[in-house]
């Protein structure tokens, strides 16, 4: 079985944390809407001022900054056994870029996730 | 229930000492910069990359609701068959055998996964049963 890959990413910054999102799950990246949904949440930080959004699943999603990586076929980390439940299972993945680490998320599962409300 | 004597890793964190099958500890290495992962709990501090594995940091101190101020600077890692996660240490003593059967320390949650006290040279410490910690992780407590 071949390893897991993901062509091209989103790649989403909200205070010191990082997160990757599959190219193929966001729509557009545009300005802020009134009443975003804040990535922030999901790492316990408080939303930023500015930033910028991402459409996904149809819903805004406020990150702090934001790049697209296109480069086809990056191998994907598999979720360690202990993380398996973290973010609503919307935790897909990590892949590795010039030596760090980034989480890969389904903009999807994360966006329904962090509508619900996430646990304290 | 631990019972008969076993080799344990036993390491400290903060003030507390807590003891891990030999078996199970795969190495002792110093921490890197940590990623952060959404969702994650206090305990939780981040992920790292080792040969090519992503592995969990957890804070042990935190975890068992005995937080500490102290810096960690290294981390046991543990391996089971279900997967491996990396436990914070402030120092590590040795190996130790742990005798007799120990009673869980709690019931629920965390503590559920720890027996103890068990007697070593260095003090009393907690031994660790880390599949049935790792589960109980993976249920995203």
């Amino acid at each position: 079985m071949s390893a897991p890959v993901v062509d091209g990413v989103v790649l989403c910054r909200v205070g010191g944390a990082r997160l990757a999102l599959s190219c193929h799950e966001v729509e557009h990246v545009a300005e802020l809407p009134q009443g975003p949904i804040e990535l922030a949440v999901a790492f316990g930080e408080p939303a930023p001022a500015e930033g910028r959004a991402l459409c996904a699943a149809g819903r805004f999603l406020r990150v702090e900054s934001v790049d697209v990586l296109a480069t086809p076929g990056l191998a994907v980390l598999p979720v360690p056994a202990a993380l398996s439940g973290l973010a609503g299972g919307a935790l897909t993945g990590f892949v590795e870029l010039a030596g760090q680490l980034w989480p890969l998320a389904s903009a999807r599962g994360l966006v329904e996730w962090l509508t619900a409300g996430p646990r304290a | 229930m631990v019972d008969g004597p076993k080799g344990h890793l036993v390491f400290a964190c903060g003030p507390g000492l807590y003891a891990v099958p030999a078996e199970r500890a795969a190495e002792v290495v110093n921490l890197p910069p940590l990623t952060r992962v959404p969702g994650a709990g206090p305990h939780l501090l981040g992920v790292f990359a080792h040969r090519g594995e992503v592995l969990p940091v957890i804070d042990l101190a935190r975890l068992v609701g005995k937080p500490v101020d102290e810096p960690f600077k290294r981390v046991v890692l543990v391996r089971v068959p279900k997967g491996a996660m990396a436990l914070t240490a402030t120092r590590v003593i040795g190996v130790s055998h742990l005798e007799g059967a120990l009673p869980r320390l709690a019931e629920a949650g965390a503590l559920a996964h720890l027996h103890g006290p068990a007697r070593v040279p260095a003090g009393e410490c907690a031994a660790i049963e880390p599949e049935g910690l790792l589960d109980f992780l993976a249920r995203g407590r």
